[in-house]
């Protein structure tokens, strides 16, 4: 028998434009010790969903129908004083979504963990302590840790603090929402696999809620997909991922680029998900869906089973869809190219600290002012027309590069020579119009426009910066251009909306658009895709590789996403803690990986693929502060390879085959060892 | 940054702004337009008696001599003599000073009870009609003019229902013993007091209760409610605690208003305090008089405002242990 | 393709309308819904309008209008609802004019009617020799007097008329009476009062009477006034009033007495009677009298009652809403013009301009408000040019900080990075970029300033410190407290002013929460 069924839950939210169907009808159950995965994109209900199970409905939440029943109880008709005491962390417990905010700041962390204890349980305080303790001896945080405050934790330290947490009063199901979002892929999959051996370990049952379908490939039993409040499709991970029945699933699972699969493939569905205020007849994915007919539009479908399998479907299409019928556009995939090598930027040396604040008195004694080393002596070359990508997890130094090339900030020291000329040298003048020729495209769609201007304005702001606004028709003109060389077609639909009037890919498009009004001939791109659906990221990424081919623009593209970058770029540079660890093609980075630090980012990521599970977790602990990084190689606290030399000598980029350079005293006997193994 | 060196920071910061108002005060008293002796010598004096208060203040000296002449006497609180009375400016306002203190705590206390609780109270029936009064009660509160308030109560309950005193600190003669003594005093302080409350919960009361929604919106407390910890601990140790900070800057926050407050209040209750008695100096043009009332004030503000600081330091271990820092 | 082309449009049709999200409701929309802001606004219409109309609401000038009534007199209406009014007079304020007069004279004595500014007085002209007895009641103009010829004088002395002097024998000429009758139904008041001017153009050696008195309904007659004047008087003033101690001796009444217990205790119809004659035996008397005033000051006057000088407090009402609006959009507006460029500079350029400016607020937000407006206002002298600025001066520190912290966020909005990256300069950013953004919250914080400015004005004209020269509604607050408004009771005075600057703060307060609940949705309530 199930653990936990739910049945045809219906949860609402009152607004002042009318009622929100954010949980339209779904049905599922979770078995005893297994995990289901909720996936979906950003406003399908999913963690709407979360709440209701825990009945932490906001006060504009209200259930319409439907029951949750476990061991025969219906959970949504107990009374609340017995479903505070009785089920929550006692049954079911959550881990929620933002580490950083889910902890009370002014209390300690231990007591968080020992409050809940003691409210559920007829303990001592001293037991719920001790208990507390071995709790976080259990997460892997150092139970002496237990008297410190939130703030003194790493975010990894706050996710499993927030685990054990959830662990505390023995529950048979935890509720988990987005529990690695934030977090880097390194510490995401640490914790995924703590979590994971404990579930295994204490036998525990998990709904997963996440978007990254990666995630529930990696660690689920059952995963139901959801579209606009209601269940799309709903079965076993391998019956879905392998061979998905929705048309919605089916591009889902193709817009994940998939770092182990062949470099092509990524696809992106267009659109976005629909107003849940007004959602559309019929069935709610035909906006979006090629299969859509007539009957999609005014029939919604029931849910069905369309093979053997266990899984269920909600679409009139199934069949087509698992008979292989081809429904999206593959995005063109980027074989490697040769780019003619003509430098068009090089950095050499380059440099950018940021003091850091302290005292009056401090500042005075302290022989050295501390600074926060962001770009600690940064060299290469980006060729022209190629795509540069710059790899690394949050903190390395990645974002100040892109500033400091652009001299968005002015870097310490260094060069960057730009189509012959020092961009560093440059007065305010010179770099006004050097400006034409070097543009930006920045990583929140929703930041990156001012609200009150409407898309014209903002495309052709460049123009009036820079005083080549002529007229309002030449002006026009060129917006209109850029527009359609962003397929925003046609443009002049566009032109009057205002930014918040465009879905998310669509604000990522004008801001290309807004990119290329000056006709650049280097654009960098900050994380342009990472705040996106997943589902529209191949949108964007197509653009700027089509951008890249047919006009010959050249690229850096920053990212923290490895998967992304092998699929668009012409070369990678990795970094860590301000350096840069390895450079060399898509090809040779990501296949044959020379750094342990990239082999590690490698092996953090996860497979959209339960064929392939399993990951190596190769490094420990998280990155260290850049206001004091360790001596020698940066990362020879972290590194299981690290010998004495890593300690004493910084080691610099090495020219291997080819194009393969890397930073690392040890890459001969790594590789080595890993041929031996492998 | 460990609460140590934040507290010195704010200590620093403390005497900057001293140093600074004093500065204030002297180059406001004395390169004011028009003849700086008048403000200081009263102009009624002989002339032996200005020569030798000419000296007396080193008026004959330069400029920069004099300033640290003041700087000087004014931390030892020699602050002159008064025009009014002939008698030391300091002796005079120490005089008030217990009055004015007795008044503002009583205001202080009094308010911040009946806000913060409300607050708190209006904040645990959200939605509610108890809510409703109680954030409209002070919204009114807020948004009325304080001492046309206080002029109401005054006639209300001074002439037309004459059951509260209509000025003073104390009856004249005081009454015998010294329980009696205190039961005066208490039944002057009712009417300032108390109408100082009405006026000031307002504020409190919206702030807390908007502060403590906010709380109640964040993740932590959602996760309280998950962990299925009873009502009142997600109120009072959640909420309630994590909300403590912004409300105890709020409470030091309003000590410079309340002070401000204080001069009105004293002079339409004719309470016999400092207030009153830089109002008076100042429509007098005695200006030792209110330039030392004012040092007076706005010591007291800067002393309030550090303490504002320490407290905010006391309840944030943010502050109090390691990183980060205010806001 | 099974799909018909009408299904493949349709389905188009649908993806659009998915796209296009619903459109914004505009800020007048979102405006109107909100009960409080309407009404606010409403309410601040209304001051607008009686500040914009103020002459023709106030019937008075409310600085200059002094005496309409006898001091602290309370409002008409009070005696409809108060028994302890009821039946108080009102102020009555008669000017006798030449037509308003019985006369009673002899045929020889000529009367014209004579312009003035004030009104229509008379040239009496008393013949030579006077009879003993007077003769039956003429009402036939004294041009018509054969024997008599009145001379045109200007009193201002401007005249060419000449003096024509009569031979006329006749000896002596009988009194001129002029008898004034009115009705008078009140409780008796606190004061009443006559005055007129005359001149008296003589011989030298005649001797000139004129008698004032005031006869009662019962038929009690008093002597409120009498002169005689040998030969010419010229521009005198004859002054009854019945506070003065003249009066009560003449009276015959103590000190403490007042003169109304006596004159003025019944309720009928009075009489006002002036007598003229003369013993002129060497040629005509001509008598010159303005047109009298007599007046009652009332103990009920206007709307709202008169204040301690008799002023009257609707009109120092009607007009404080001008004042009060003035001063607090004109100290509003400074301030956030102040606190806007601050922040905007602090939060922008940052580094030691936002180090040195935000210290700058700190001591100023550190620096008790009233004690130093005191001071200040003290010094620089009460004027309303100076209550504004030092308003506008200690206020725009709360707007600086809001400024700086949008500023500061809104510089790291990628937004403005994107037009850094153009070639944009600060001053572009800041004009196109930041300010517009930051209006919202500049807009709703002036709302939110007007209030307290307005407050901060009337309560520094409560304590003494407003301009002396215009009424506002804090002076018309302190002249209560100080000048007996408690000791009487006259809530009639002491309402009003706090009222009206309770529903005006009161509004602005609203309008500036549904402001910033309708543009700065951070601030807007869950629901």
């Amino acid at each position: 028998m199930a653990l936990l069924e739910v049945k045809d839950l219906k949860m609402y939210y009152r607004t002042l434009r009318g009622h929100v169907r954010a949980v339209d009808s779904v049905s599922f159950e979770i078995e005893r010790g297994k995990a289901l995965g909720i996936a979906g994109e950003s406003g399908c209900g999913k963690s709407s969903m979360a709440s209701a199970l825990l009945r932490l409905l906001p006060s504009n939440g209200a259930y319409h129908g439907g029951s949750v029943i476990m061991d025969g109880q219906d959970l949504l008709k107990m009374p609340e004083e017995r479903f505070r005491k009785e089920i929550r962390w006692n049954r079911i417990s959550m881990v929620f979504q933002g580490a950083m905010n889910a902890l009370n700041p002014v209390h300690r962390v231990g007591e968080q963990i020992v409050e809940a204890i003691l409210s559920h349980e007829n303990v001592s305080r001293k037991e719920a302590v001790e208990r507390a303790r071995e709790l976080l001896q259990l997460v892997g945080i150092n139970p002496q840790r237990f008297s410190e405050y939130p703030h003194e934790f790493s975010g990894g330290m706050k996710q499993r603090s927030i685990i054990a947490m959830a662990l505390a009063c023995h529950p048979d199901l935890i509720i988990a929402d987005e529990p690695t979002t934030a977090l880097d892929v390194m510490v995401q999959a640490q914790i995924l696999k703590a979590m994971g051996e404990l579930r295994e370990r204490l036998g525990l049952s998990m709904m997963l809620i996440t978007h990254d379908l990666s995630v529930i490939a990696q660690t689920c039993d059952s995963v139901a997909i959801m579209y606009a409040g209601k269940i799309a499709e709903y079965g076993s991970v391998m019956d879905v991922y392998t061979n998905p029945a929705h048309p919605y699933s089916h591009g889902l699972l193709g817009s994940f680029p998939n770092i182990q699969a062949e470099r092509s493939e990524v696809r992106s569905l267009p659109g976005f998900p629909p107003n849940l205020l007004a959602p559309p007849s019929g069935c709610r994915f035909h906006p979006r869906c090629p299969l859509a007919d007539e009957m999609c539009m005014e029939v919604e479908p029931e849910v069905r089973r369309v093979d053997d399998s266990g899984r269920v479907v909600a679409c009139h299409k199934a069949e087509l869809v698992l008979e292989g019928k081809k429904l999206w556009e593959p995005m063109g995939a980027s074989a490697a190219r040769d780019t003619g090598k003509k430098t068009i930027l090089e950095v050499s040396d380059l440099v950018k600290h940021f003091p850091v604040r302290m005292g009056l008195l401090k500042s005075l004694s302290a022989k050295e002012q501390p600074a926060l080393r962001a770009v600690d002596g940064v060299s290469f070359d980006v060729y022209k027309g190629e795509i540069l990508g710059v790899v690394g997890e949050s903190g390395c130094g990645k974002t100040t590069l892109a500033r400091s090339i652009l001299r968005l900030i002015d870097p310490t020291s260094g060069k960057a020579i730009f189509e012959g000329t020092d961009i560093l040298d440059k007065d305010a003048l010179q770099m006004k119009t050097l400006r034409r020729k070097m543009q930006v495209i920045f990583q929140d769609p929703y930041e990156s426009m001012n609200p009150r201007m409407d898309v014209q304005t903002i495309v052709s702001e460049p123009l009036r910066i820079q005083g080549l606004f002529k007229t309002t028709h030449a002006a026009r003109e060129v917006v209109a251009k850029v527009l359609s060389d962003v397929e925003m077609i046609p443009p002049e639909e566009y032109m009057g909306r205002y930014p918040h009037e465009l879905s998310g890919g669509q604000r990522q498009r004008v801001a290309v658009a807004r990119a290329l009004t000056l006709d650049p001939d280097f654009i960098v791109a900050d994380e342009p895709v990472s705040m996106l659906d997943v589902s529209i990221r191949g949108e964007v990424l197509n653009l700027m590789l089509n951008l890249s081919r047919s006009q010959g623009v050249t690229f850096v593209y920053i990212t923290h996403d490895l998967a992304t970058a092998r699929h668009i770029c012409d070369r990678i540079a990795v970094m860590y803690l301000g350096k840069i660890v390895e450079l060399g093609t898509a090809e040779e980075v990501i296949g044959s990986p020379r750094h342990p630090y990239t082999s590690a980012l490698i092996g953090a990521v996860f497979v959209p693929d339960p064929r392939h599970r399993g990951f190596t977790q190769l490094l420990r602990g998280e990155i260290p502060s850049p206001v004091n990084p360790p001596s020698g190689c940066r990362l020879h606290p972290r590194c299981p390879y690290a010998t004495a030399i890593c300690k004493e000598v910084e080691p610099e980029l090495t020219l291997y085959e080819g194009t393969h350079q890397s930073a690392c005293h040890r890459t001969e006997q790594i590789q080595d060892q890993l041929r031996q193994i492998g | 940054m460990g609460f140590r060196s934040y507290l010195v920071k704010r200590i620093w910061y403390a005497l900057l702004v001293l140093v600074v108002i004093l500065t204030f005060n002297f180059v406001l008293f004395r390169v004011m337009p028009g003849d700086p002796e008048k403000m200081i010598i009263d102009p009624n004096f002989t002339v032996e008696a200005k020569q030798e208060l000419r000296r007396q203040y080193g008026l004959d000296e330069p400029i920069l001599k004099q300033y640290t002449n003041y700087m000087t006497s004014l931390l030892k609180f020699d602050m002159g003599l008064s025009f009014n009375t002939r008698r030391p400016v300091w002796s005079e306002l120490k005089e008030r000073l217990p009055n004015t203190l007795i008044l503002f705590l009583a205001t202080f206390v009094s308010t911040a009870a009946v806000g913060i609780s409300l607050g708190v109270f209006s904040a645990a029936n959200r939605g509610r009609f108890n809510e409703k009064f109680v954030v409209g009660a002070g919204l009114f509160a807020h948004a009325v003019p304080g001492f046309f308030i206080q002029l109401l109560l005054l006639l209300l309950l001074g002439y037309y229902w004459p059951i509260l005193p209509i000025h003073g600190t104390m009856s004249a003669p005081p009454p015998d013993g010294g329980f009696a003594v205190l039961l005066d005093r208490l039944w002057h302080l009712i009417l300032p007091a108390g109408s100082n409350m009405i006026l000031g919960f307002g504020s409190w009361a919206l702030y807390t209760r908007n502060t403590m929604l906010e709380a109640l919106s964040q993740d932590y407390v959602t996760t309280a409610r998950a962990k299925g910890l009873p009502k009142g601990d997600i109120m009072y140790h959640h909420a309630l605690r994590s909300v403590l900070p912004p409300i105890v800057t709020l409470v030091f926050m309003s000590l410079p208003g309340a002070v401000s407050g204080a001069v009105i209040t004293e002079s339409i209750f004719s309470w016999h305090g400092v207030g009153r008695y830089l109002l008076d100096a100042t429509l007098q043009m005695d200006y030792p008089a209110a330039q030392g009332a004012f040092y007076l004030i706005a010591l007291s503000v800067i002393i309030s405002n550090l303490l504002a600081d320490i407290a905010y330091g006391l309840v944030d271990p943010r502050i109090r242990v390691g990183a980060g820092g205010p806001k | 393709m099974t799909q018909s082309t009408k299904t493949t449009q349709k389905i188009e049709a649908a993806r659009a309308a998915a796209s296009a999200a619903p459109r914004p409701l505009t800020f007048w929309e979102q405006y109107r819904r909100n009960t409080q802001g309407m009404i606010g606004l409403a309410i601040v219409l209304v001051y607008v309008l009686v500040a914009v109309f103020a002459p023709y609401i106030a019937p008075h000038d409310p600085m200059n209008d002094l005496y309409l009534a006898d001091s602290h007199s309370g409002p008409i209406w009070l005696s409809k609802i108060s028994k302890k009014h009821q039946g108080l007079p009102p102020t009555i304020r008669l000017t006798l004019n030449y037509g308003d007069w019985k006369v009673d004279k002899s045929e020889d004595i000529a009367i014209v009617g004579q312009e003035y500014q004030t009104g229509t007085g008379m040239d009496i002209t008393l013949p030579a020799a006077l009879k003993d007895e007077p003769i039956g009641i003429d009402d036939t103009p004294a041009a018509t007097s054969p024997w008599t010829s009145t001379f045109q004088w200007d009193p201002f002395g401007s005249s060419e008329a000449s003096t024509e002097q009569e031979t006329n024998t006749a000896a002596s000429v009988d009194a001129a009476v002029f008898e004034y009758v009115f009705n008078y139904e009140y409780r008796k008041p606190q004061t009443f009062s006559a005055k007129f001017e005359y001149d008296i153009e003589a011989p030298q050696d005649a001797e000139t009477q004129l008698l004032l008195e005031f006869v009662t309904p019962s038929g009690k007659s008093f002597e409120l006034w009498d002169t005689t004047a040998t030969g010419g008087v010229r521009s005198a003033t004859a002054l009854v009033d019945a506070r003065d101690y003249d009066l009560k001796n003449r009276l015959k009444i103590s000190f403490f007495d007042e003169p109304t217990d006596v004159v003025f205790a019944e309720q009928g119809d009075y009489t006002l009677r002036l007598t003229a004659n003369t013993d002129s035996p060497n040629g005509p008397v001509v008598v010159k009298l303005k047109p009298m005033e007599f007046g009652v000051l009332g103990m009920l006057y206007g709307l709202l009652g008169v204040d301690h000088m008799g002023s009257d407090i609707w009109s120092q009402l009607i007009y404080g809403t001008r004042i009060a609006l003035a001063i607090g959009l004109s100290a509003a507006f400074i301030a956030v013009i102040i606190g806007t460029s601050v922040g905007m500079v602090a939060g922008y350029i940052g580094g030691m301009v936002d180090e040195v400016l935000m210290r700058v607020v700190d001591v100023l937000l550190a620096v008790p408000t009233m004690p130093i407006l005191i001071i200040l206002g003290a010094l620089f002298g009460k004027s309303v040019a100076n209550v504004v600025i030092l308003l506008a001066l200690f206020s725009w520190m709360g707007v600086a900080r809001i400024v700086r912290s949008q500023a500061l966020s809104l510089k790291e909005r990628t937004f403005v990075e994107s037009a850094k990256a153009s070639g944009a300069s600060s001053g572009y950013i800041m004009l196109s970029h930041i300010l517009p953004n930051t209006m919202p919250l500049i807009f709703a914080n002036l709302v939110l300033r007007i209030p307290s400015a307005i407050l901060t004005e009337a309560s520094l004209s409560f304590l003494g410190l407003g301009d002396p020269r215009v009424p506002t509604w804090g002076r018309i607050l302190q002249n209560s407290r100080q000048f007996g408004g408690f000791t009487k009771m006259a809530w009639w005075w002491l309402l009003p002013p706090g009222l009206a600057l309770t529903f005006l703060s009161l509004a602005f307060v609203f309008i500036g929460n549904a402001v910033n609940e309708i543009l700065n949705p951070r601030y807007r309530e869950r629901s």
